[in-house]
């Protein structure tokens, strides 16, 4: 019994001083701050500095910041990072290089801030966040910039150190980031902006969701992405996640609709900066209210490229990744295609009126994909771009020397006609169901007849307007008593 | 005359003076040296903290191969949890935005903080674990007879405050770990519904959806939650064991001590120390010889001046054996608390939740029957377990010896076979469910409440209660149909927990190994 009390009380005693020591004594900021002291100690100059050096204290030092809902605790360790006689030195007594302390002072903003990381950590595991379950690893590490890989790294820690500037430089101006030196940002936000991305995602309020909602895809968690198409040589991280998106959507996402974009890698790159730049985390998002007005051009490469096409050509298939053509997309089935309407050609500039186009464009049009409608609520597109747009498409049609057609949905009349017997000159051998498909479903060389929105916009003038002025190839030898049935018959496919 | 007073006033003053420390020492320390055993008995009586044991010990209760120490084991962690809880409270904020963050201070900062909620963590787990061994322990030496069996439930009641105890602790960290193994603690409350929900009542009498806003004081986990999980764990119930745990040793003092056997041979005593009081009267005569002329009663023997025999004064030999378990226990936690650390995952996130979410470990062997039916497995199962053993005492009043690991040759061949019976049958239903499913595989369309009556759980408790009777027919004894059952729900309270804990992974599917989980 007693030897149990003896072995047992020594047990104890040892692993308490072992503790002690453990956790109070020999921890690595005290000696990277008695290193430091004595630095200072030997750079003193005078009899005053070196009385200073000596009564520093070896302490925790912490900055807490409760507006960030932060407290850091990397001065701990980075004890010369304000200290201008440190940078010769290595971290992480080195000080911090380039003058951004001057405006971004450590006292009002911690480190985390910009660098990541976990703030409340005091040991090197716990404070780089390299602890699984924290989930925002210092950037580097996100990026994990291997020094073994043999490719080149694919992007330097002071770009990516650029995705946080946006947290707080989301001022009106979309691209002010330029004016703080964090180019890599502004042309990722350029990129981002003028290859259409906002027509199929959101970004705090300004886009469509027919793809994921991107605002606060900046917080999203490495234990949140989906890396089980990943490539197999590629590592998995946040950043090689959205390049390897970006660079060949489905070979990452195998159901992905997002279409193949041919970027460069400089701007892939940036684009992966500006999305990873998309926190959330206590943060006021970029007002919707106070963006910039675009104009025509950057508006429809903005909210329209997206599908149809950076120059208005329209989309028969969407080419989803660079070595797949058109035929091979064609075989892999029609439910992967998304057809958008071609603008820009001779037929529809002729025949579609301003008005109509409005209407259109404002409403939304359901299709193979729904085009949404386009207002400031909707899509955060403002009137003034709409405008713009619509301006766009009237520019287009000077080029081909087009005059713009007359509004015809201003003449309501109906008009009567069979639709039993249009039904049968519609299905006729070379007939519209050869191109506009059984029952008006559509096809890859012409618009859906049967769709409601079309349907409820056009007027019976303005179809047989556009039949009569040879849009696509409208068989000539019809009569007037025919066309009239044939719209009769399509008017019937309106619920 | 005056000045003579004076003088001897003054003198009296500095005698006093002089004399202070050992008048204060009287004052404070009332016996006399341990020389005697009066003394020894007046040590005890005039300490509060000493005076709940009583100052006569029988020496088969200090046998280490008896009791393990398990009480004294259990006691001792709960001793180390209430200070180092009381230390963590220092620190700890139970306020959703900023519980998660108290605790990382905690750890990274606070001096030793660390240290403390590791020992806080494992001193939980040796309790658990040494309290169900003490249950096992009580149960097998047949210690709730010979009026024991109300201290038998009072034992019950702390194995119940136990458990709420550690499972309201687990969610004050605030990590996804907490908060996700409390979501399935409260649908398990609120599974209720999956009865009223299949006798189409819910709207008129919702029992489960009561149950779940009585634990969680909304319909969601949130700062409710934690204060009230808070102020139970750190305040209500502690104070509640605390008063149950008094009342469970004072009827120990009151039934007459630890349970012990009627007929003790002198080499089942060797080498617990002997007092004074220890030899027996007639030392010459062979212990079980009787003697017709003095008619002696069962237990006691005709000692003037003497307390009876084989006991010794409790100080020192008892608070030695009980000090050595505080410390054996205290050295163990130290050691795990020192090189392994609590865990900590991400912060509580509602939407995004753990795959698998897994409930503490002790209660995961209930997890795996919850997996059939929630309200079978959760509550039902676990009532009727409680229930029975909370009957055994009164339904076995068989007249034994007791203190004897499983009775005799016929106890302990029963415990043994039924250790394989049940090690059989529950492996089997494991393998049989997770290579073939259970009926919602085979019949996708079938309605839950058959699930409820029929599934892995109600299967293994009808078969433990056959193989009980089958017991109790043969040897015509209840105790050992008792035996029987006791062993039966052990063996598959630990395998079932083993299971869940190593081989149920992400949708609570079957793997190996936990290498093999998807994703992650």
């Amino acid at each position: 019994m007693k030897i149990i009390i003896l072995i047992g009380s020594s047990i104890i005693l040892i692993v308490l001083l072992l503790e002690a020591y453990h956790e109070n004594l020999g921890m690595a900021w005290q000696a990277y701050q008695t290193v430091y002291r004595k630095e200072m100690s030997t750079e003193a100059q005078n009899k005053d500095e070196k009385s200073s050096t000596d009564r520093y204290e070896i302490k925790m030092r912490q900055v807490v910041l409760p507006e960030f809902n932060r407290v850091d605790r990397c001065i701990s360790c980075h004890v010369g990072m304000e200290d201008p006689r440190m940078t010769e030195k290595t971290n992480p007594l080195k000080s911090h290089p380039g003058d951004i302390l001057e405006n971004h002072e450590v006292e009002k903003f911690g480190c985390t801030i910009c660098h990541e990381g976990q703030g409340r950590g005091i040991t090197t595991f716990q404070a780089h966040g390299q602890d699984r379950y924290w989930p925002y690893p210092l950037l580097d590490l996100s990026v994990k910039v291997a020094a073994t890989s043999e490719s080149k790294p694919k992007v330097s820690s002071t770009d990516l150190l650029q995705s946080s500037c946006y947290q707080c430089h989301n001022a009106p101006d979309l691209f002010r980031i330029a004016d703080i030196g964090a180019e890599t940002l502004a042309s990722g936000i350029g990129v981002f902006v003028d290859n259409g991305c906002l027509s199929c995602h959101r970004v705090n309020g300004v886009g469509t969701n027919s793809g994921i909602e991107l605002s606060g895809i900046g917080d999203k968690q490495l234990s949140e992405y989906d890396f089980s198409s990943f490539p197999e040589e590629e590592e998995k991280t946040i950043f090689n996640w959205h390049y390897q998106h970006l660079k060949n959507p489905r070979s990452v996402v195998p159901t992905s609709l997002m279409p193949y974009i041919d970027l460069s890698e400089k701007e892939i790159r940036s684009v992966v900066i500006y999305l990873l730049s998309l926190k959330k985390r206590g943060y006021s998002e970029l007002s919707k209210f106070a963006r910039k007005r675009l104009g025509g051009k950057e508006a429809f490469r903005a909210f329209c490229a997206g599908c149809h096409g950076r120059n208005g050509q329209g989309n028969v298939t969407i080419q989803f990744a660079k070595e797949n053509t058109v035929e091979e997309e064609l075989l892999e089935g029609k439910k992967d295609r998304v057809i958008a309407t071609s603008l820009n050609n001779r037929n529809l500039l002729s025949s579609v009126s301003d008005q109509f186009l409005r209407q259109a464009i404002v409403n939304g049009r359901r299709g193979t994909r729904i085009m949404p409608a386009s207002t400031f609520e909707n899509t955060g597109i403002f009137p003034e771009e709409v405008d713009a747009v619509i301006k766009l498409i009237d520019e287009w049609r000077k080029e081909y020397n087009i005059a713009a057609p007359k509004n015809l949905d201003l003449d309501r009349t109906e008009i009567k006609g069979d639709s039993e017997k249009g039904k049968i000159v519609y299905h006729m051998k070379d007939s519209c169901s050869q191109c506009h498909g059984e029952n008006g479903a559509g096809s890859e060389v012409a618009p859906q007849l049967n769709n409601q929105d079309f349907l409820q916009l056009a007027s019976d003038s303005y179809i047989k307007s556009t039949i009569l002025s040879d849009r696509m190839s409208v068989p000539s030898n019809l009569t007037d008593e025919q066309i009239n049935n044939v719209i009769a018959y399509i008017r019937s496919w309106q619920k | 005359m005056e000045n003579k007073k004076k003088l001897d006033a003054i003198g009296m003053f500095f005698t006093n003076l002089r004399d202070f420390p050992k008048t204060f020492r009287q004052s404070f320390i009332r016996h006399d040296k341990a020389t005697s055993d009066r003394a020894r008995s007046q040590r005890i009586l005039s300490n509060l903290f000493l005076h709940i044991h009583s100052t006569k010990v029988h020496r088969f209760s200090l046998k280490p191969t008896f009791t393990l120490g398990l009480g004294v084991c259990a006691v001792s962690s709960f001793l180390i949890l209430l200070i180092t809880g009381v230390m963590l409270m220092v620190y700890y904020k139970p306020s959703i935005s900023l519980a998660y963050d108290s605790v990382k201070d905690i750890q990274f900062v606070v001096p030793s903080g660390r240290f403390i909620r590791n020992l806080h963590r494992w001193a939980t787990y040796i309790m658990l674990v040494s309290v169900f061994a003490h249950m096992a322990r009580v149960f097998y030496t047949a210690s709730y007879k010979r009026g024991r069996s109300f201290n038998w439930l009072i034992g019950l009641v702390l194995l119940v405050l136990t458990l709420i105890l550690s499972f309201t602790g687990y969610l004050l960290p605030w990590d996804q770990l907490a908060y996700w193994a409390t979501t399935i603690g409260s649908n398990i409350a609120g599974s209720f519904r999956e009865l009223t929900d299949a006798l189409g009542i819910t709207h008129v009498l919702d029992i489960g959806g009561f149950m779940k806003v009585l634990v969680l004081g909304s319909e969601e986990i949130g700062q409710e939650a934690l204060t009230r999980f808070y102020w139970l764990h750190v305040m209500v119930l502690p104070a509640v064991f605390v008063l149950f745990l008094s009342i469970h040793m004072w009827r120990i003092r009151k039934d007459g001590g630890l349970s012990r056997p009627d007929n003790i041979r002198e080499d089942e005593l060797k080498g617990i120390p002997k007092g004074d009081l220890s030899e027996s009267v007639f030392s010459g005569a062979p212990p079980e010889k009787t003697y017709g002329l003095m008619g002696l009663v069962k237990g006691t023997s005709p000692a003037v001046g003497r307390g009876p025999e084989q006991t010794l004064s409790s100080w020192p030999t008892l608070f030695i054996a009980e000090l050595a378990v505080f410390v054996a226990t205290l050295a163990v936690v130290c050691i795990l608390a020192f090189f392994l650390d609590a865990p900590l995952k991400e912060m509580a996130n509602p939407a995004v939740p753990e795959n698998p979410a897994k409930a503490p470990w002790y209660f995961l062997g209930l997890q795996e029957l919850v997996s059939y039916s929630a309200f079978m497995g959760g509550v039902v199962i676990p009532g009727v377990v409680l229930l029975g053993l909370g009957l055994i005492p009164y339904l076995d009043r068989e007249e034994q010896e007791i203190g004897r690991w499983f009775d005799n040759k016929a106890g302990k061949h029963v415990a043994f076979i039924s250790f394989f019976f049940s090690l059989i049958v529950v492996i089997g239903m494991l393998v049989l469910t997770v290579n073939l499913g259970w009926l919602r595989n085979w019949f996708p369309q079938i309605p839950q409440i058959v699930i409820t009556f029929v599934n892995p759980g109600t299967i293994l408790v009808i078969t433990f209660m056959f193989w009980s009777f089958r017991c109790m027919e043969k040897y015509k004894s209840i105790r050992i149909a008792a035996i029987s059952l006791f062993t039966c729900f052990l063996v598959a309270y630990v395998i079932l927990t083993y299971f869940a804990t190593y081989h149920r992974g992400p949708n609570w599917d079957f793997y190996w190994l936990k290498s093999q989980w998807p994703g992650h």
